[in-house]
């Protein structure tokens, strides 16, 4: 049983989402996801939803800075749509941005960790009633919470995107002068030649 | 296709493969040519940005194992880990050479003045010996060390820890605190200003942005003999110095092949070459001394970022426990990632950057066949698996709460690990009192929820005298293919018990001398 569940933890969202979902209707939706290629327009919004959940934008301190220009700044470091090895994050800002596919991306062989992502959504949707479907519909303090579940997932590959998503705003935000200064930051020696 | 035609093939110009290019063409009239994957870059490069300093790294700095737990930083560029690593220089371990004697059965190596395979002072120790002195190694004036590695002193002293000061390969540094982005004063020793500058100086060849292929074996008399290599160079990165070769295939004809490739990089190749592997051993068995970072919030500003990053350590525990304190500190990129959370909590967080101190615990961890290095046709790319083991796991949690109690013993106020796992009624490992260390029990290390970091790989082409033990024989000769050695961390037999770098450079060396005079046994 190790080696198994060993196994299904090291599989990639979709292929868990593929082989655990309950229903024909979601196997279908999520099936999609999984083999159309994203466009731009359905992504870059759940891009941005989650550079504003993962920055504080309100906060006092905070330079003032745009969610369009980290977004532009996150582009043009990671190039999503001009290289195809950023295919996955595509794919998975896509499942990511569908809410309700949360406690589907599961497989019924390892029921434990399925168990736990069930209750780690119940009391998601307990503490924010929202029946909204998707990431960017949601209010920003449940946008926080759901992007905290993927974080806390008892599955590998869910918690595997929640670290990637912020690796990739916080690399593209703290490498910028502005948010250097705010911290305390001098910067480099050299003068740029 | 371009051809070339040499003695002596070198793949790939780190800690082992300079230190080897320097010191053949020292010792013999041979013609090498030194091959490396990544660019060649001088210090008017390194412009102190880390985003911008990715390309010195493998994969862009975003190499990781194959679950994407485990981030494996390691050097591909001339000069390899020795340009980007912070000059932290270890002796081999004496105990640790002496285990793989009686483990591995490796025969030379000797500690005390000797001549082993009857080469005139050629020991262990005496290529360490040269080493040293070629890079400068010495520990830091008290005038060097900044207030990050000062607190971990005092917070050892405080509980009754031995600490010590760091031996660096450094000349004169400034202090500039950007060791990992490329020296841009070339104060930092690596082989590229030193071994690999002798090198050249004697007419090696370096050809860089170049990826090899495959090795080619050739069958001769019933015996197989690796005859040279095949691959492609790359158009160079801008910025780079010039390449000896225009960007094209490559076919390099030669008498004898070195790999030196590292530990990623070497079991990969002798993997899509087609090595022969009747004991299914290669990449197996790797380590990669994991670390975890160990975050403390200081009542008030101190230096940090700016500093020689590693003065300090402590290897107090190292006999009974297996790992190290050492002082290491991130800027910016490195240091929003590390720390936990996001939105206002991890904002909050940044904001107490200047008052942050910083240490690591890095793990000699333990070999597991199950971790490994394996060549992947289809992504064409090395596939690195690695999970800590349980008795690992045991260890990095006693080493997480003495370290959670270090920093608190230096005056934290606050110490925090990069993890965002519940532990006791902490909603993470958030600690306000020295007490609370002792939750670091419960941690479980879950990949992508506590951060794990590693740099030094070691150990998937093992020298053994026995063939169903190691790849390679004690002199790095394969044990299956003539005139092909291996001679990088890859070939060590476990963990080398400490950071590797010197330790890698005196084997090179040491081979190096043991090869220049034992070229009969070559036919070169």
């Amino acid at each position: 049983m190790t080696h198994r569940r060993d196994f299904l933890a090291s599989c990639g969202a979709l292929v868990l989402a593929l082989s655990g979902c309950h229903s024909v209707l979601s196997r279908t939706q999520l099936a999609n996801l999984e083999l159309d290629d994203p466009h731009p327009d359905d992504y870059e919004p759940v891009l941005r939803a989650l550079i504003e959940t993962i920055l504080p934008f309100d906060h006092p301190r905070f330079p003032s800075i745009s969610v369009a220009a980290i977004q532009e700044r996150l582009l043009a470091l990671f190039p999503l749509e001009a290289e195809r090895r950023y295919l996955v994050l595509q794919k998975g800002l896509m499942v990511f941005g569908r809410v309700d596919l949360f406690p589907l991306l599961q497989t019924p062989l390892v029921a434990e960790e399925a168990a736990q992502d069930q209750s780690l959504y119940q009391e998601f949707q307990r503490s924010f009633r929202s029946d909204a479907e998707s990431f960017t519909a949601l209010q920003p303090h449940a946008r926080a919470a759901y992007f905290r579940l993927w974080g806390q997932s008892a599955f590998n590959s869910k918690r595997l995107f929640y670290h990637s998503a912020k690796s990739l705003v916080m690399v593209t935000a703290y490498s910028m002068v502005d948010l250097w200064r705010v911290i305390g930051y001098a910067g480099p020696l050299l003068k740029p030649s | 296709m371009t051809r070339i035609t040499c003695d002596i093939l070198i793949i790939g110009s780190g800690a082992a493969g300079g230190v080897l290019a320097a010191t053949l063409s020292e010792l013999t009239n041979k013609r090498i040519v030194l091959v490396e994957k990544g660019g060649y870059f001088a210090k008017d490069f390194f412009n102190q940005h880390e985003l911008d300093m990715r390309v010195l790294y493998a994969e862009g700095g975003q190499r990781a194992t194959a679950d994407g737990a485990i981030p494996v930083r390691g050097g591909e560029c001339v000069g390899g880990g020795t340009t980007v690593n912070v000059a932290l220089s270890f002796d081999p371990v004496q105990a640790v050479w002496q285990r793989w004697q009686r483990e591995f059965g490796l025969t030379g190596f000797s500690f005390d003045s000797a001549n082993d395979y009857h080469v005139t002072g050629l020991s262990l120790r005496s290529a360490t010996d040269e080493v040293r002195h070629r890079v400068n190694v010495h520990a830091p004036a008290d005038s060097e060390i900044n207030d990050n590695n000062l607190l971990l002193a005092q917070g050892c002293r405080a509980l009754g820890i031995s600490s010590k000061r760091f031996e660096l390969n450094m000349r004169d540094c400034l202090g500039c605190g950007y060791c990992s982005e490329g020296c841009a004063y070339d104060r930092k020793q690596g082989t590229m200003i030193t071994f690999i500058a002798d090198a050249l100086a004697r007419g090696v060849r370096l050809i860089h942005h170049c990826s090899i292929d495959r090795i080619v074996f050739e069958r001769r008399g019933g015996a197989m003999r690796a005859t040279g290599a095949l691959g492609r160079v790359r158009a160079s990165h801008p910025g780079s110095q010039p390449n000896t070769v225009p960007p094209g295939p490559l076919q390099i004809q030669a008498g004898m092949v070195v790999v030196a490739a590292g530990s990623i990089e070497s079991p990969s190749l002798l993997d899509r070459s087609g090595h022969p592997d009747p004991h299914r051993i290669l990449g197996k068995g790797l380590v990669l001394h994991p670390s975890l970072p160990v975050i403390g919030l200081m009542e008030r500003e101190i230096s940090n970022y700016r500093g020689i990053s590693g003065a300090i350590f402590s290897d107090h525990f190292y006999e009974s426990h297996g790992f190290y304190f050492e002082c290491l500190f991130g800027h910016p990129v490195y240091g929003s990632v590390v720390f936990p959370g996001v939105g206002a909590e991890h904002f909050e967080l940044m904001l107490k950057y200047s008052r942050t101190a910083g240490f690591g615990v890095m793990l000699v961890d333990s070999v597991d066949p199950a971790n490994r290095v394996q060549w992947d046709a289809m992504q064409r790319k090395a596939v690195i698996h690695y999970r800590l083991t349980d008795a690992d796991k045991a260890r990095l949690r006693f080493a997480a709460q003495t370290a959670v109690e270090v920093m608190f013993a230096a005056g934290a106020r606050e110490v925090l690990l990069p993890s965002e796992e519940s532990v006791g009624p902490l909603r993470s490992p958030r600690f306000q009192r020295a007490e609370q260390a002792a939750y670091c029990v419960e941690l479980r290390f879950r990949p992508h929820t506590t951060t794990i970091t590693s740099a030094h790989c070691q150990a998937t082409v093992k020298m053994a005298e026995d063939p169903r033990l190691g790849m390679v024989n004690s002199r790095g000769e394969s044990h299956a293919v003539r005139n092909l050695l291996v001679c990088d961390s890859s070939a060590f037999p476990t963990s080398c018990g400490a950071n590797p770098m010197i330790s890698i450079m005196s084997m090179a060396r040491y081979q190096g001398r043991r090869v220049a005079a034992e070229l009969a046994r070559y036919d070169l």
